[in-house]
């Protein structure tokens, strides 16, 4: 099985090395090299439940550090990091999310006319970063490929986007470099100490105690770790960067961004932080539900004042990370498997909110609510999926947020039931800023459309003048109504976002399996 | 007396001033019509000699000409792979960039300043006498100070041959009055007999005049390096000597700097047990604290330059904090870490220098000529970008691998202040982002002031292709980066 | 005291005034002259040292040489009457500090050190010893310095070329 998993986190480049090449299409090429990852990743899915793998690793020699003069009789894996791809259950199902949401943001991003082959260029490394990040079966190699998601996303963010979105990059750039300061620190003081920065290695050197750290270097280890991916969840004072990043960046990127970039976070702290560190991570716990119901309360309360759609969402994605930080804080079983469910959950919730975002956007130029209004005109279809995103968003049974944080919230009520009841009113003040940012959004009359060149790409493209296969245009001859009429690469991928939801939220086993292991 | 010493160990040396003795000797003689450009490749034909001869001589083991005052060991082998390997790159990109207004007529000179400098660069790496030391030091001082005043037509240039030959004489008169204390201790310039006599000091008095001794070394080799407390030239000099001479100022002769430094602390101090290190330990606290500084310093300062030679001057007084950090840590992993090092930054100073001299072709390196570069002429771009991105230290580039193995060294020194020099330096390449990504935000994010298309050269393209290539070969593969030999 | 004491007092008042002087004088010509009374006083001290080679080509090369080939430059060059411009360096008075402070550190070490005394013959054939070790121990440094001085007089003739341009 060597070098399968390989494939997989370079499968975006077996086509994408086409966008080199060829000039024109880059849109298709760009789908296409997006699409292999989910046959590879299909392909994974099928082995890991048919056939009943547990885990798959793979193994090539590659780094040593011994120092001059080391006797290399001793021990010839200390201090050497090989590059060690594992895959298990819940790194499968964060694959799985990452290679959906890539190829639906890749088919969303249909019409990016500016420096396309970048685009899409840069989309591909970032989802090689992601997956990477994922299938690391050491700290090392999950630093590098972590490291490479923050620079693709910020060029695609500086460079895709609208006004702010230079600003919103530089603060992703600074606050995500600083969180990974933390990790390299931790990672290379676990690595002296140890001499290895393999995790399950580290787990059995760690928890077997034939490795003793000093109580100063365990804790600023086990702090570094939590203040890392405390910015990438983001935690409480740490949120700015990423409220900016959603509210100023093509929607198509904050669908990854906010699908997939923010899980790394609960991947993180699951694996490094109760994985590595579990008795410490017990002594902080209360430290840590404090924070998530911060996050939780501050995140409901503040996307209930805000006038902009994406803001309201990007409040709402604290407020969602908070009960994931929640269910990861409680450490019970019952609690992690709803964080980790939470946080797939919620990519693909945010993936459906953010799409409804870029329908939005292309066509009205703005996300203000206090502008929008009459969206259930003539448009069944956006009011559709406004409803399905919003009511798993605040997690109304049959849908899969609802199970998220009924799993959260029961493991909660299980040691903490005052964290358990607060938390439930969190999601009573979900319901609040969910249900006044759609209904205020559908009802009223429909607002014209602004401007003559109203077209999808201007919006993106401040490039071009030309507007070359304008899909308005095209509309306009056909005399249909462009406000309430919806092109493929839109309601596709809508369509896919809201079978997983109801799904998931019908059927949740089928996603818990991949967290036995935990 | 016997003479059959093994003098082919100089070989790659002699080929280095046979092509200096050979350029000069052509240039009097040829007629004066004949364009004498090809005298570039004649000198990288020269290094590529010295390089092969070098290559054959890799299998010996530690050999010694002249009780020691040249030798052939690990540490020259390492370095001088190094010197030999920057010296090429160097001397092609100045043979692919244009020269500045009036240098057309000064190809000798600059070629043979150019070679001189590597000569002694590489006498230095060899060297294990005080003597040959400072000489060394002498040869490629003297080299760029010419080097930086060439252009004597622009009144920024004097200022900064000026600039840099005040503070260099200082510096110098500075070292050789701390070369002087030592001599007078030990009663010897040769650095294994130095070495014996400084393990036995057992007098408190003599180690006090040997710490004194020492500290002005330093003081004037940190000239060298450009770091605190004397970088301070470094800014205005970058910026008025052109852009080939600013990237050997920073690429070469900071390493060079560094070497020598490295060649000392490393003879005196790896094998010496003082009676618990309180020596070394007093230089180590103050060394990795000086490193500190200059890091903090240099990246403070170059996030408000707008001038981009300006701008590289600084980051790389924070780079040698970096490469400082990583001698003063002394650790069992420092020699490892420091070549390779060594190596990555003169490898991506010099691509990143073959950009800025390729677009700003002689004028001001302004920030702004690099508005929207993607857009214009993309393969620049993206080269600048793979070496920013080395420069700040982020993966896949050699420059992660780099500043990895800098952080091993550092915290495998065990007391709390290596600790925070660790964290400072993490730190300080989070801050760096902000000015190395600001350029490249420019390059991608803005529209180009002017539609204009830089031609390409084929020189800087082998160059950048090189530079590139090995970039990512030891990044992404750092075993290569660290051959059994060094 | 003994006459090596008074000698040695003299000549080093003589090293420190001439390179003061040096800074202090406004006029090119006596600038120089002051280096030469420093350049003599060195090779009093040295002298004292019982280094007569070194002694000899500091007198011939520093006060000779090089002092008369500096006034040939002074005198051929243009100058401008000392009179109008201001002097060179003004004395700054807060300078004194650090360099009292690191005259304090010096002293204090080298006053407590007491060097061993080593069998040094002094004296004998000063020149040959020189001589032999420049040619055999140290020729790869020697050897350098031809480099060094080659590389001097090029970057000399550049800087000093008059061009038409």
């Amino acid at each position: 099985m060597a070098g399968n998993l390989s494939l997989l986190v370079f499968s975006p480049l077996v086509f994408g090395i086409l966008l080199l090449v060829v000039r024109k299409k880059g849109n298709w090429i760009g789908i296409l090299a997006t699409f292999f990852p989910v046959i590879v990743g299909s392909f994974f899915f099928h082995q890991y439940f048919k056939k009943g793998i547990q885990s798959i690793s793979e193994k090539w020699p590659w780094i040593s550090f011994h120092p001059k003069g080391f006797d290399s009789l001793k021990d010839p894996s200390f201090l050497t990091i090989d590059y060690e791809l594992q895959l298990d259950g819940i790194s499968l199902a964060f694959i799985l999310l990452t290679v959906l949401l890539t190829f639906l943001a890749a088919i969303l991003s249909w019409n990016i006319e500016k420096h396309r082959n970048l685009y899409f260029l840069l989309l591909l490394l970032l989802e090689i970063g992601m997956l990477g990040l994922f299938v690391a079966a050491n700290l090392f190699l999950f630093f590098i490929f972590f490291e490479m998601t923050v620079v693709c996303l910020f060029f695609l963010s500086g460079k895709y986007g609208e006004k702010g979105k230079e600003k919103a990059a530089f603060h992703l750039l600074l606050y995500n470099g600083a969180g990974s300061a933390f990790l390299l620190f931790a990672i290379v003081l676990l690595f002296l100490q140890t001499g290895t920065v393999h995790i399950e290695q580290l787990q059995h050197l760690l928890h077997t105690g034939s490795v003793q750290l000093n109580e100063l270097t365990k804790w600023s280890i086990v702090l570094s770790i939590l203040i890392a991916f405390g910015i990438k969840m983001p935690v409480f004072p740490f949120h700015q960067w990423m409220v900016l990043m959603h509210s100023h960046v093509h929607p198509a990127i904050v669908i990854l961004h906010s699908g997939v970039l923010l899980k790394i976070a609960t991947y993180g702290l699951f694996r490094f932080g109760i994985g590595l560190f579990p008795n410490e991570w017990e002594k902080i716990s209360g430290l840590l539900l404090f924070f998530a119901l911060v996050n939780i309360f501050y995140g409901s309360l503040f996307a209930l004042r805000q006038m902009d759609l994406r803001r309201v969402w990007a409040y709402g994605s604290v407020a969602h990370m908070g009960f994931v930080l929640l269910g990861l804080a409680l450490g019970s079983e019952t609690g992690i498997r709803g964080a980790l469910f939470q946080s797939i959950s919620h990519g693909l919730i945010s993936g459906l909110l953010f799409l409804i975002v870029a329908l939005i956007l292309t066509r009205f130029k703005t996300t203000d609510i206090g502008k929008l209004s009459g969206l259930r005109q003539g448009s069944p279809f956006a009011v559709f999926l406004l409803f399905v995103g919003g009511m798993a968003s605040l997690g109304l049974p049959a849908t899969s947020g609802f199970i998220g944080e009924f799993l959260v919230i029961l493991a909660a009520f299980e040691h903490h039931p005052m964290v358990g009841t607060l938390a439930s009113v969190g999601i009573v003040l979900a319901t609040g800023y969910i249900l006044r940012a759609i209904l205020s959004i559908s009802y009223g009359p429909l607002p014209s459309m602004e401007g003559e060149k109203g077209t999808t790409k201007d919006f993106y493209s401040d490039f071009s003048d030309e507007n070359k296969g304008n899909n308005w245009k095209w509309n306009m001859e056909k005399k249909r109504d462009p406000r309430v009429t919806y092109e493929v690469y839109e309601w596709l991928p809508a369509i896919v976002f809201v079978l997983f939801l109801i799904g998931l939220g019908i059927y949740p086993q089928w996603l818990i399996e991949f967290f036995v292991g935990a | 007396m016997d003479f059959s010493y093994e003098w082919h160990v100089m070989t790659p040396e002699f080929s280095i001033l046979m092509t200096i003795i050979l350029i000069g000797i052509l240039d009097v003689l040829l007629p004066k019509k004949i364009d004498r450009k090809w005298f570039g490749w004649l000198a990288v034909g020269g290094t590529f000699l010295s390089f092969g001869l070098f290559l054959t001589l890799l299998p010996l083991d530690r050999t010694s000409i002249l009780f020691d005052t040249f030798i052939f060991d690990s540490f020259a082998k390492g370095f001088k792979f190094i010197l030999l390997f920057g010296g090429t790159l160097l001397l092609l990109l100045a043979v692919g960039s244009k020269k500045e207004q009036g240098m057309e007529k000064y190809e000798m000179e600059f070629y043979v300043l150019l070679l001189t400098a590597l000569f002694g660069g590489m006498m230095i790496t060899s060297s294990n006498d005080l003597i040959t030391l400072f000489i060394g030091l002498e040869l490629v001082s003297v080299s760029s100070y010419v080097l930086v005043g060439m252009n004597k037509w622009s009144k920024k240039t004097n200022r900064a041959a000026l600039t840099f030959l005040m503070n260099g004489s200082l510096a110098t008169a500075i070292t050789l009055f701390g070369m002087s204390y030592l001599y007078g201790i030990a009663g010897t310039t040769q650095l294994q007999t130095f070495l014996q006599h400084f393990s036995e000091v057992s007098n408190p008095a003599t180690r006090y005049l040997y710490i004194i001794g020492f500290c002005f070394l330093f003081i004037g080799l940190s000239f060298k390096w450009t770091t605190m407390p004397f970088s301070l030239w470094a800014p205005d000099v970058y910026e008025g000597a052109q852009t080939i001479v600013t990237a050997f100022l920073s690429a070469f002769s900071k390493i060079i700097g560094l070497i020598m430094f490295f060649r000392l602390i490393f003879t005196v101090f790896s094998e010496t047990v003082l009676d618990q290190h309180v020596m070394f330990s007093i230089f180590q606290n103050s060394l990795l604290i000086l490193a500190l500084l200059s890091m903090t310093f240099g990246n403070m300062m170059a996030i408000g330059q707008r001038n981009v030679k300006r701008l590289l001057a600084y980051s790389s007084i924070a780079h040698g904090g970096y490469m400082l950090a990583g001698i003063a840590s002394f650790s069992a992993h420092s020699m490892e870490a420091v070549t390779y090092y060594f190596l990555v930054y003169s490898l991506i100073t010099i691509g990143a220098f073959t950009i800025v001299s390729y677009i700003t072709d002689g004028n001001e390196a302004d920030e702004q000529t690099f508005t929207g570069l993607f857009k214009t002429t993309p393969l620049l771009a993206i080269s600048l970008t793979i070496f920013f991105i080395s420069l700040a230290g982020l993966p896949p580039t050699a420059g992660f691998i780099g500043k990895w193995k800098l952080l091993i060294s550092i915290i495998d020194g065990g007391s709390p202040i290596h600790y925070v020099t660790a964290i400072g330096m993490i730190g300080m390449t989070i801050v760096s982002y902000a000015y190395y990504f600001r350029i490249m935000a420019s390059m991608y994010f803005q529209y180009p002031n002017k539609e204009e298309k830089f031609s390409v050269r084929l020189p800087l393209v082998i160059l950048l292709f090189l530079c590139i290539a090995v970039t990512f070969l030891i990044g992404l593969l750092p075993n290569f980066g660290t051959p059994t030999w060094i | 005291m003994n006459g090596e004491v008074i000698f040695f007092v003299l000549f080093s008042l003589g090293a420190i005034i001439g390179a003061v002087f040096v800074l202090v004088f406004r006029k090119a010509v006596y600038a120089l002259l002051s280096a030469v009374l420093t350049f003599v006083s060195m090779s009093g001290l040295y002298i004292l040292l019982t280094a007569e080679f070194v002694a000899g080509v500091q007198l011939l090369i520093y006060s000779g040489a090089i002092t008369i080939l500096m006034l040939f430059a002074i005198m051929l060059t243009k100058q401008k009457t000392g009179t109008t411009r201001k002097r060179m360096i003004r004395f700054q008075w807060p300078v004194i500090i650090p360099i009292v402070l690191l005259m304090i550190i010096i002293f204090y070490g080298i006053h407590k050190v007491t060097p061993p005394r080593k069998p040094v013959s002094y004296g004998k054939n000063n020149t040959e010893q020189i001589g032999e070790l420049i040619f055999t121990q140290y020729m790869i440094p020697f050897e350098m310095i031809s480099v060094l001085l080659l590389a001097a007089l090029i970057g000399a003739i550049i800087l000093a070329k008059k061009e038409n341009t």
